[in-house]
C-alpha cells in the first residue's frame, strides 16, 4: 500500500462535478414526474373505496417492497420488449419516477388524511369546483403538512440516483468509475465523490428549510 | 309575501324523517334562531338551505324567487344566495387570514385581487381584525377565527348568512360580541339563521324562534324581545336553561371588559 494519492482525482474535478449536475437532473427529473403521478394515485384511493382504492395501493405495496434497482431493470429492458427504444438516461428517469410515485403517493395520502373534514364542506359552499378544491385546498394543505417527509424523500432519490451508473449514465457514480478506471485510484475517488454527496444533500437541507421559511411568509 | 319563505322540507335518512314538513318564514334583516332538543333536526335543517343534506322534498322563495330544494340543480342555487359559518369555522390553515377572505372571490367570481383585497381589509376593519390580515390561522383565538369564518362567509355576499353553533366555543363575554355583530349585520339588511343553544342571546336577539322538535316545527315566535314569550318556546327555554351570561344585552358586569 502506497498511500493515498488525491493529484489524479483532483485533476479530474471538473469532469466529477460535471457529474453533480447530471445526478441532480435525474432526481429532480424523477421527483416532479413522480410527484404527478402521485398526485393521481393519492386521489384515487382517497375518493374511491373499491377497485380503485386496492389498486393504488397495491402499486404502492409492490413498488416500495421491490428494489428500486430490479424496477429500473425491469423498465430498462421491457421497454425495448414492446418497441420503445430509450436511452439508459430515460430508463432510469422512467424507473425512479415509478419508484418515487409509489412512495409519494403514500406521503401525500398520509397528508390528504390530515386535511380537516370540514374543508371540504367549506370548499363545496364556498362554490369551489373539485378541481379548485384540489388545487387551493387539498393539495397545499397536504404539501405543507408533509412537506418534511416529501423532502426527504428527495434526498433519497439523490443518493438513490447512483444508481443510474449501473446502466452507464454519467452520472457523478458513473464519472467517479471513469475516473477511477483510468486512474487506478479507486478509493480516492469514491472518498471525493462520497464527499460531494455529502456536501449536496446538506445543502439541500438548507435550501428545503430556506424554501419552507419563504412558503411560512408568503401566506 | 315574505323575503324568504321556507316550506314543507322532509328530510329522510334510511327509515327515519329527520325533518317533516319543517318551514318557516323571514323578513329582509331578521335573526331567526333555531332550538330544540338534541337531535330535534337543527343542523339538518340549515344544511338544507345551502344544499348541504339532501331533501326529500320542500320549497324555498326568497325575494320572489322559487327554488324547488329537491331539485338535483337546487344546490347550486342555494349556495348562490347563502353562506355558512361552520361550528369549527374551518378556516384554511395554509392561508393567510386575507387569502381565506379572497380566496373565493377571485377564483369563483372572478374577480380581481386587488379589487378582492381592498373588500378584505375593509371587512377585517369592519370587524377589528384590520392587523390580522396577514396571519395564519393558527395565530388567531377562537373569538379572532370565528370573525374571519364570518367575513369569509360575508366576502360571498349572501343574501342569507347561516350560522351553526355560533356561540358554543366562546367565552362567555365574545358570546355577547358575536350578537352585537349579528345585530350589526341584520341591520344592514343581512339575513341571519342560526341554530343556538345560548338562550340568552337567542331570546335577546331573535326576530324569530323556530322551535323543532323531533323534526317537526313545533313553535314559531316573532318579534324582536318577543319572540321568546311563545309559550311554547317559554317553556322550552325555561328547561334548556336561559344564560343570563350569554346575554349580549345583559347587563351583568364582565372582568374581561
Ligand atoms: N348523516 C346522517 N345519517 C343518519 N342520521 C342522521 C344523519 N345526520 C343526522 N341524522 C339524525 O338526524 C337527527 C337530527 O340531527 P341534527 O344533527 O340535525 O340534530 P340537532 O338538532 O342539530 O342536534 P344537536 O343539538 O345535538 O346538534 C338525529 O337523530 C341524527 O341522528
Ligand atoms: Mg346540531
Amino acid at each position: 500500500m502506497t498511500g493515498l494519492d488525491f493529484n489524479p482525482v483532483f485533476a479530474h474535478l471538473p469532469f466529477l462535478l460535471g457529474g453533480v449536475g447530471v445526478t441532480i437532473l435525474i432526481a429532480t427529473l424523477a421527483f416532479a414526474f413522480g410527484l404527478s403521478l402521485a398526485v393521481a394515485l393519492a386521489i384515487l384511493r382517497f375518493e374511491n373505496q373499491g377497485a380503485w382504492r386496492r389498486l393504488s395501493r397495491s402499486y404502492s405495496t409492490a413498488l416500495t417492497n421491490t428494489p428500486q434497482l430490479s424496477q429500473i431493470f425491469a423498465v430498462f429492458y421491457c421497454l425495448p420488449l414492446i418497441g420503445l427504444m430509450v436511452s439508459p438516461f430515460l430508463s432510469v428517469v422512467i424507473g425512479m419516477t415509478l419508484n418515487a410515485a409509489a412512495y409519494l403517493a403514500d406521503i401525500l395520502g398520509a397528508g390528504m388524511a390530515r386535511v380537516p373534514p370540514v374543508y371540504h364542506e367549506v370548499a363545496l359552499t364556498l362554490g369551489l369546483n373539485r378541481r379548485q378544491t384540489y388545487l387551493r385546498v387539498i393539495l397545499p394543505y397536504a404539501g405543507r403538512a408533509m412537506f418534511p417527509a416529501l423532502a426527504n424523500h428527495f434526498q433519497i432519490m439523490i443518493l438513490g440516483s447512483a444508481m443510474a451508473s449501473i446502466f452507464g449514465v454519467e452520472d457523478l457514480t458513473g464519472r467517479a468509475y471513469d475516473i477511477g478506471s483510468t486512474t487506478f485510484r479507486i478509493l480516492e475517488v469514491m472518498l471525493v465523490t462520497g464527499g460531494l454527496y455529502a456536501l449536496l444533500s446538506f445543502a439541500l437541507t438548507g435550501v428545503f428549510a430556506l424554501f419552507r421559511r419563504t412558503m411560512e411568509r408568503m401566506v | 309575501m315574505p323575503y324568504i319563505d321556507v316550506r314543507d322540507v322532509c328530510v329522510r335518512h334510511g327509515k327515519n324523517e329527520t325533518l317533516r314538513h319543517a318551514g318557516f318564514e323571514a323578513e329582509r334583516g331578521d335573526i331567526v334562531s333555531f332550538i330544540g332538543p338534541s337531535g330535534s333536526g337543527k343542523t339538518t335543517f340549515l344544511r338544507t338551505l345551502i344544499g348541504l343534506q339532501p331533501v326529500w322534498q320542500g320549497q324555498m322563495d326568497v325575494h320572489g324567487r322559487n327554488v324547488d330544494m329537491a331539485a338535483p340543480a337546487s344546490a347550486r342555487i342555494l349556495r348562490e344566495q347563502a353562506a355558512i359559518v361552520f361550528q369549527q369555522y374551518g378556516l384554511f390553515g395554509h392561508m393567510s387570514v386575507l387569502r381565506n377572505l379572497t380566496l373565493a372571490p377571485t377564483v369563483v367570481a372572478k374577480r380581481s385581487r386587488r379589487e378582492a383585497e381592498h373588500e378584505a381589509r375593509a371587512l377585517l376593519e369592519r370587524l377589528g381584525l384590520a392587523d390580522k390580515a396577514d396571519v395564519l390561522p393558527a395565530d388567531l383565538s377562537g373569538g379572532q377565527k370565528q370573525r374571519v369564518a364570518i367575513a369569509r362567509a360575508l366576502m360571498l355576499r349572501p343574501a342569507l348568512l347561516l350560522l351553526d353553533e355560533p356561540t358554543s366555543a366562546l367565552d362567555p363575554h365574545k358570546v355577547r360580541d358575536v350578537g352585537v355583530l349579528l345585530r350589526d349585520l341584520a341591520q344592514d339588511g343581512m339575513t341571519i339563521i342560526q341554530v343556538s343553544h345560548a338562550m340568552g342571546v337567542v331570546s335577546s336577539l331573535s326576530d324569530r324562534i323556530v322551535l323543532l322538535e323531533d323534526g317537526q316545527v313545533r313553535a314559531v315566535g316573532t318579534g324582536r324581545g318577543y319572540a321568546a314569550q311563545q309559550p311554547d318556546i317559554a317553556a322550552f327555554m325555561n328547561t334548556h336553561g336561559g344564560d343570563a351570561a350569554t346575554d349580549p344585552a345583559g347587563s351583568r358586569s364582565d372582568p374581561d371588559h
